[in-house]
């Protein structure tokens, strides 16, 4: 907590000294606003400098709200409301550009069901959960920053750090209390390859931990809970009263980027390499289950950026987890001897999608439309009893964006449509069991088609040159044709440096 | 450009070796690699139906497959039960039983193949437990209420027998937890932690067949301090003990008598273990009580291995040699089961009330002993085949609860329906 609030000082007063930047608030914020630069090898250490060429600074406070009529994902609850408090920087200087963050949200999901552990699509399927569940409250803390700075004439290195630590509990049976400390770390370095493009190597790594605790106070006695495996399945064996289990994993990666000065081309190709064990503590340390996880990702586009802008882009992920269940023969002296793994479960996802977009700017409007269209799969498999689910939707998006800049007034409203046509699906499990209930809930939800809608409207009032105001409102609509309705909210307000 | 293919290939190559380097998950099993060993001095002339079972420890998944099939199977830790009808030979006659046998924990991950010995499941000639009902019940306010337990022995025979000197036992050793114990005595002996014993010179209490013998915790009628329970006042026997914690102090019942403690763990009062983590037996232990206690100590060690380090224990407890036990019953839960105290020889299998520790579910349930036939007298025949996992229907309303129409839940629903195994109705 300390070292929260300290980073939180350090960017506040980062922030005010960057105030002194000469530009205009209005431009600064107007630079940020464009979302035609928004690509993946932006966020690079090694490239990160080429996001903008301004500094600002955001410091706010908001809510957010979801609402589910039915449970997408049961493990994730119906629903959610926390409140949230941001701030983030990104100051340039001669050299390059320092960038921080760090946020603290307070909240509570709402009805979550089958799961009582923290980051469920990362664990999958080693999540612990019951048959009971409830509302869950959370706490999540965010700190993180970087650097970029140039070494010589024609180098640039960046470094990045990201920390988080998420709690969550609940206050009657059954009681988890989970706790996630997560460490990203990343380094890279850019070369100039010319006046306007400079190519960029990136590696990364990453430290996790979660523990969890369960308690039940009631004295007649307790639900089942359960060690899942993937698809509804649980390891049968150490089901029941093993409370205690953590998670410990790491990821590695690497990227290859290219981006330019101002428009022009702009690339990524990168790859993760994510693992991690469960590890049950009530059994003796017992390591019950590990997964691994390849995901790859690239990443292609062309922006032309005068008054008049239009991009083309093409992106692909691929990602891969393989389950592996570790076999143990009997305890003795509380020991147990493990004596085989079996790779149960594996699942793939990947995501492509081509779009265009075409707008035109001037000193106070600027717009752009943008329309995509895509491929989305999802795939699980495992083994004995052999089970598998598989989704698949063509993508169809149509999106526009729209900024005023006035003398003291700046407005951004974008909007954006898409439809999600259920191309292929299929669910094949084994037996009826309670444990079945989310993989098939969200498989209805999800076989269907459904539309989905985002809307967002910002405005800052700049009260001086140095400092504005904003609200800023976001809405998320989503219509499942298998009757079921998501509703996002977030609202903020704060000020821009 | 080159280099970002090349960088691609080698992420997919990484990905393709991935996902060859791991261990098949299933193979083809044939069951013909069994090995099953026949009781000795049993002269068997042919076995017929011969069938295995196959319970995947890990998943719980089971299957049931003739001996001599292929099978396609995943690798794993399993519990393995033989059983066949045999015909033999006594004395030139030919005689036909259940051939059994079971083995628990077998790494089964390729066709080398494991032996299974079998026991002859013959014809009892002494009781046999009907029936354990060791969950209690629920006061209204929801809080469990303990004194209710009772077992329930059978004559399962067609001659009178006596219950004198009949010995009820409990497991020194839990279920849910093992050991290298040493010295290692497990195969021939059982364990006990509790010895009680129906008083009698050897004909006081005779037993008709097709009677029962009730022996309960206290024998009062427990509707008086929750209604939700029953009328113990006319059971058979109840164990008593003379309690040195004032704080718990045991409630002899003046209507039932009571039976002759030789031993117990407990300085306070005795109850059957509410979970069912433990085994129970009955025995008839051939010689004097003192001689007992002097002779069948013992004194086992082993250790603990634990985050903190190792520590070596020591215990003392009894023995109870295996062919003084009449019957026996492992009791546990699926989640916490480690092992099966007893040896095949006395129960092959378990039983249970609930799935998991603490369970919610468990109380105002009983395991009660298969019927299989019924003569033509009305007198139930119970099943007996030394496995209480096929021998018993877990989880039934306690006979008692049937017999007195009293509550089957906390909140006073009385049962209706009385059954002669928990299972088949009486009225069929």
């Amino acid at each position: 907590m300390r070292t929260f609030y300290t980073t939180i000082l350090i960017l506040l007063s980062a922030s005010l000294y960057a105030a002194n930047d000469s530009v205009p608030i209005a431009e600064r914020i107007n630079a940020h606003d464009r979302n035609y630069r928004d690509f993946n090898t932006l966020e690079k250490p090694s490239l990160k400098v080429m996001q903008n060429q301004y500094s600002l600074t955001n410091v706010s406070a908001g809510m957010n709200h979801r609402n589910e009529s039915t449970a997408v994902v049961p493990q994730l609850g119906k629903g959610a409301i926390s409140g949230n408090f941001d701030v983030n920087t990104f100051l340039t200087n001669k050299k390059g550009a320092t960038w921080g963050s760090a946020s603290y949200s307070n909240g509570k999901i709402t009805d979550v069901q089958f799961n009582e552990t923290n980051d469920f699509a990362m664990l999958y399927p080693y999540t612990l959960g019951d048959s009971v569940g409830g509302d869950l409250r959370f706490q999540n803390y965010r700190f993180g920053g970087g650097l970029s700075t140039s070494i010589g004439k024609t180098w640039k290195l960046g470094i990045d750090a990201k920390y988080r630590a998420d709690l969550a509990y609940r206050q009657i049976d059954p009681r988890p209390k989970n706790l996630v400390t997560d460490l990203n770390v990343a380094i890279g370095f850019s070369k100039m390859i010319s006046e306007k493009y400079l190519l960029g190597i990136d590696i990364c790594g990453e430290k996790y931990k979660q523990t969890n605790n369960m308690k039940f106070f009631s004295e007649l006695g307790v639900p089942n809970v359960v060690h899942f495996t993937g698809l509804g399945t649980h390891y049968y064996r150490f089901q029941g009263s093993n409370y205690e289990n953590y998670y410990k994993g790491y990821s590695t990666g690497g990227s290859i980027g290219l981006a330019s000065k101002s428009d022009g081309w702009f690339g990524n190709l990168g790859y993760k390499y994510i693992t991690f064990q469960k590890i049950i503590s009530t059994l003796n340390e017992l390591p019950m289950a590990r997964a691994t996880e390849h995901c790859a990702n690239a990443e292609l586009a062309y922006l032309y950026d005068r008054s008049t802008h239009w991009s083309i882009k093409a992106q692909t992920e691929f990602r891969h987890k393989t389950g592996i269940e570790n076999i143990f023969d009997d305890a003795t002296d509380n020991v147990y001897p493990m004596i085989l793994s079996l790779a149960q479960f594996s699942s793939y996802d990947s995501n492509t999608e081509l779009s265009a977009l075409y707008g035109q700017n001037n000193e106070i409007h600027r717009w752009n439309v943008s329309m995509a269209l895509g491929y989305l799969s999802h795939s699980e498999n495992y083994k004995s009893p052999a089970q598998n689910l598989n989704l698949e939707h063509a993508v169809c998006k149509i999106g526009g964006q729209y900024t005023f800049r006035g003398q003291k007034i700046h407005i951004n409203i974008s909007t954006n449509a898409a439809f999600y046509a259920s191309t292929r699906h299929n669910l094949n499990l084994s037996g009826n069991t309670i444990w079945q209930i989310p993989i098939i809930q969200t498989y209805q939800v999800l076989s269907s088609n459904f539309v989905q809608s985002n809307t967002a409207f910002r405005f800052s009032y700049c009260f001086n040159p140095k400092i504005a105001l904003f609200i800023d409102a976001k809405y998320s609509y989503t219509n499942f044709f298998s009757n079921t309705n998501q509703h996002i909210t977030s609202i903020s307000a704060g000020v821009n440096l | 450009m080159k280099k970002q293919i090349l960088f691609l290939m080698i992420a997919m190559a990484v990905i393709a070796f991935s996902s060859c380097n791991k261990e098949e998950v299933n193979f083809i099993f044939p069951t013909k690699c069994i090995r099953i060993i026949m009781p000795e001095n049993v002269n068997v002339v042919s076995r017929t139906n011969e069938k295995v079972k196959f319970t995947n420890r890990s998943t719980g998944e089971t299957k049931l497959v003739a001996y001599g099939d292929e099978i396609e199977m995943t690798k794993g830790i399993y519990d393995c039960d033989y059983t066949c009808e045999v015909e033999y030979l006594v004395d030139g006659t030919t005689c036909n039983s259940i051939l059994s046998g079971s083995v628990g924990s077998v790494n089964i991950i390729d066709d080398s193949g494991f032996a299974i010995t079998t026991y002859l499941v013959g014809v009892g000639k002494d009781f046999i437990i009907e029936e354990i009902f060791f969950t209690g019940t629920l006061r209204s306010s929801g809080t469990s209420y303990n004194g209710d337990n009772y077992i329930k022995l059978y004559n399962n025979t067609d001659k009178v027998l006596y219950a004198d000197g009949v010995a009820i036992l409990e497991s020194e050793f839990t279920s849910t937890v093992r050991y290298d114990y040493t010295p290692d005595i497990q195969a021939s002996t059982m364990t006990v932690q509790a010895i009680y014993v129906i008083p009698g010179s050897g004909t006081e209490h005779p037993v008709q067949p097709g009677e029962s013998v009730i022996i309960c915790d206290v024998g009062i009628d427990h509707r008086e301090a929750n209604p939700n329970s029953f009328d113990l006042s006319h059971a058979d026997f109840e164990w008593y003990d003379e309690s040195s914690s004032p704080q718990n102090l045991d409630i002899d019942g003046a209507t039932v008598p009571n039976m002759d403690k030789w031993y117990c763990y407990t300085a306070s009062y005795w109850i059957l273990h509410n979970r069912g983590f433990k085994s129970y037996a009955i025995a008839r232990i051939p010689v004097e009580k003192n001689a007992y206690l002097q002779s069948y100590s013992y004194t086992y060690n082993y250790t603990m291995h634990l985050a903190a380090g190792d520590f070596d224990m020591e215990r003392t407890a009894y023995q109870i040699p295996n062919e003084w036990i009449l019957d026996g019953v492992n009791c546990s839960v699926e989640s916490e089961r480690q092992w099966n105290i007893l040896p095949p020889s006395v129960d092959a299998g378990w039983t249970h009330c609930g799935t998991i520790d603490h369970d919610q579910t468990r109380y105002f349930k009983s395991v009660r002993r298969k019927m299989l036939s019924l003569t033509s007298d009305g007198r139930k025949i119970l099943q007996d085949t030394n496995n209480s996992t096929d021998d018993f229907n877990t989880e039934c309303v306690p006979s008692l609860i049937e017999e007195q129409g009293s509550a089957i839940d906390a909140n006073g629903t009385r049962a209706t329906t009385r059954t002669y195994d928990g299972v088949i109705p009486m009225n069929n």
